[in-house]
This record gives structure tokens, sequence and C-alpha cells, in this order.
């Protein structure tokens, strides 16, 4: 039982570190188009780990940016755990495809969680829909293969096992 | 192989589904209630750490940029700067003679002075905020440095929002323009109550309740009123932008733009009353707070 834990810590860790670089300073106009790195991390043990990953995790996550970025609680959360299931649903599928594939389909998850978080901000009468929203879905695809390459060495570095089929 | 993968996605649609009620939950105890306020308290440790850990680049750039930052340069900045002391320093004894005769003025209206206002300089913690968090900033100073929640927040120019949580070395601000935000304002020209509303967008702010015989126009300036005993009085706030009067409605629509530059914040200046009677006083006032007039 040890062993199927092996290397479990990598993924808060690589997590943690998503979080201190999606808060990086960086000037406005560049800021709107930084790719959502908190959830594609979160997404790649999805795809990755899926025995440690899933909804909960995206669900926690999505918590621990609330709680950091002094949003509604449970709006991120909510955001990212839907995210989540839209990947381990599609997991197999997903895992069969190509990297730059991947790259194509990662916006998907990626839009639909900025699409909840907006909807949960407008429900709450804060702002409303903004097509900038959308454009760390764009920039996700570029971010993805750089992003699944340095995970992946990371995971086999540490020794968690892929348990995929 | 596939029930296996048939049960774990129902597995995975039923957590999905707990979770989403967990959410919805969570959104509107925080919305209504606010009671999440003291669980936040607790994270926010962690948070400053994250916080802390992305601003150290930035701290590096600008080490790198003071180190190797032209002579000529600094000599011109500070001669920048003895220029605007020296107009600032001009119109003080102007203003002491105004804030002693106002605080006169009021002693005569009413029993209770509000009390001097206390300021505090704060800087923004050179962070990033994901769009959800648009209208919020993160300053780099907390409980430590007698921030609490309630302080007024100012810059250069008006009021910037107010102070909504604080942790021990890092703080939340709230900008007037939050959709949860609203200040009691009157306005500079004759008096007129009013309270302004945040408009959810940067910029935008409205001024909702006024009947349609108010005298407001465009340009008007808003000030703090002071009502409330919350913020202290007088602090631009916002300058009217559009006064739409229609005959079906018993208010006006009046749209307003915050007077303080919310993009070009750096740092800003928080205000409180000494006085203990605010209802602010929920919250411990900070110990160093001690001279009463």
């Amino acid at each position: 039982m040890s062993s199927l834990r092996q290397g479990v810590w990598v993924i808060p860790l690589s997590l943690a570190a998503a979080f201190i670089v999606q808060a990086l300073p960086l000037p406005p106009a560049v800021a709107v188009w930084t790719p959502n790195w908190v959830t594609l991390v979160m997404l790649y043990w999805c795809v990755a780990a899926p025995r440690f990953a899933g909804v909960g995790l995206g669900f926690f996550t999505g918590l621990a940016a609330d709680v950091l970025e002094a949003t509604l609680l449970g709006q991120q959360a909510l955001a990212k755990c839907t995210a989540a299931f839209l990947v381990v649903w599609q997991r197999r599928r997903f895992r069969m495809y190509h990297l730059w594939q991947q790259a194509c389909l990662v916006p998907l998850p990626v839009a639909l969680e900025q699409l909840v978080s907006a909807l949960v901000r407008a429900a709450a009468g804060a702002g409303e829909l903004d097509f900038i929203d959308l454009l760390p879905a764009l920039t996700a695809v570029p971010a993805w293969p750089l992003l699944f390459l340095m995970l992946n060495a990371l995971q086999r570095l540490a020794g968690l096992r892929l348990t995929g089929q | 192989m596939e029930d296996i993968y048939e049960s774990s996605l129902r597995a995975a649609i039923v957590r999905l589904l707990v979770f989403t009620a967990l959410a919805a939950a969570l959104v509107t105890a925080d919305q209504r209630f606010g009671v999440v306020a003291q669980v936040r308290g607790y994270a926010a440790a962690a948070a400053e750490a994250v916080f802390d850990a992305a601003a150290l680049p930035a701290g590096f750039g600008q080490w790198l940029y003071g180190a190797y930052l032209d002579r000529e340069e600094l000599l011109r900045r500070n001669a920048q700067l003895r220029r605007t002391n020296v107009l600032l320093r001009a119109q003080l004894p102007r203003h002491e003679f105004l804030e002693q005769e106002n605080r006169r003025l009021r002693r005569l209206l009413l029993d209770a002075d509000g009390g001097p206002a206390v300021a505090l300089f704060a800087e923004l913690a050179p962070v990033n905020l994901s769009r959800s968090a648009e209208q919020k900033i993160i300053l780099s100073r907390g409980r430590a440095d007698n921030v609490f929640p309630g302080q007024l927040a100012l810059d250069a120019f008006g009021v910037v929002g107010q102070v909504t949580a604080a942790g021990l070395r890092k703080s939340t601000v709230t900008l007037l323009t939050d959709s949860s935000h609203s200040v009691p304002v009157q306005v500079a020209r004759n008096g007129l109550q009013a309270v302004v509303y945040g408009g959810g967008v940067r910029g935008a702010l409205s001024v909702p309740h006024l009947s349609q015989q108010a005298d407001i126009k465009e340009g008007d300036l808003l000030v703090t009123s002071g009502l409330g005993r919350r913020f202290p009085a007088g602090h631009p706030v916002a300058r009217v932008v559009s006064v739409l009067s229609d005959d079906r409605e018993t208010t006006l629509t009046v749209a307003a733009a915050p007077v303080a530059q919310l993009d070009y914040l750096k740092e800003v200046v928080l205000l409180y009353r000494a006085a203990p009677d605010s209802p602010a006083a929920t919250v411990k006032p900070p110990p160093a707070a001690g001279d009463s007039p």
C-alpha cells in the first residue's frame, strides 16, 4: 500500500508552486493573458494520477484560491471542480491523444472554469461576463505541452505511479 | 474493465454533485452572513506565505533597479519630490487652520467629537490577483502594523475602498467599486446626503435612492459624510458622471466615477477614527491608538 502512495507529495508541492507563479506581479495588460497555471497543474494530475486527483482535488484547490484571493468562498472551488470533472469524465480518451491534440482540447475545461466562475460572480451581483475571461483558455494551448513535460518528469522523479490502463 | 470505468465515473458524478452543493452553500454563507470571515483569518497565514514568495522576484528587481538607477535620474526625482514637498507644506497651515475650525464647529454641533483621524501608510503587495478578485487589492501590512477591518483606504486623490480582512502581515482592501461596497457621502456643493454603491466593474459607481427633485448634477463632487460614524468625513469619493431623469421613475439614475486612481495604485493611506465609539468597534481597535481629545 505504501508503494502505491509513493510520491503523492508532488501533487500539493506542484500546486503550491503554481499558486506562487500565478501570483507573480505582471503588468495588467499581460496579466489577463497568463494561463491559469493552478488549473492546468490540477488538470494534469487529474489525467496522470486519477487515484489521487479528481473532482475533490479541484474543489479544494479552488477553495485555496478563494481564500488566497479573498473571492467569494466557493466560487473558484465550484469552477475548478467542474473543470476537473470534465477531464475526469473524458480522461481515458484524453490520454490517448498526442500532446498537441491534448493542447488543443485543454482550453475546454479552462473555459468552462472561467465561465462558471464568472457566472457565480454575476449571480452574486458582482460584475458581468467578459470575453477577457476567456483569454487564459487561449494561452492554455501553448502552456499545456510545456507543463505536461515538466510535471511528467517530476512525476517520474518522485516515483508516483502512472495509474492509467 | 468497462464496469470499473463506469463505477468510477459514477463516483465522480456523485462527488461533483456533493461538491457543487457544498460550494453553493459556502457562497451563500459567505455572501449573506459573512460567517466565513473567521475561517479566512486562520487560512490567511498560508496565503501570506504565497504572496511573500510571489513578491520576491519583484523585490529583487526593484533592488536591482535601485542599485543601477542613474545618478542623474535620482537627482531629478529628488528635485521633483522637493518641489512637491514645498507646495504641500505651503498648503499645510491653511489645512491645520481649517481642521481646527472644523473641530470647533463640530464640537458646537455634536456633544462628542468624531475624534482625530489616525493615518497609516501601506504599500500594495506586488502580487497578481485573478479576474475574480478584480475589485480587491492586497496590502503588505496587516494586524501587526495596526491594520484592521473597517479602515478607510485613500490615495492622493480620494477614497480607494476599505479594509475588509486583515491578516498578520497582509490585508485585503475591497475597492469602492466592488458591488458589495457602499459609502455614505454628501454632495460637496450643497451637503445633499446620499450613498455611493459599487458597480462591480472598475470605474463604475452608482448613487441610487435620490428623489427626482434632488439637487445633484453632472460634475458634482461627492465626499464622505461621516454618517454611520464609520469613516472620517470630508474625503473625496467620486464625481458624478451622468444624471438621468425619467418621469416614470420615482428616483434619479445617477452614475459616478471614483476620483481615486484605482488603476495606478502603488500605496494607500489608511484612516480610522481613534474614538472607540464607532460601530466598527466590533473589531478590536488597535492598542496604539490611545490618544483621545
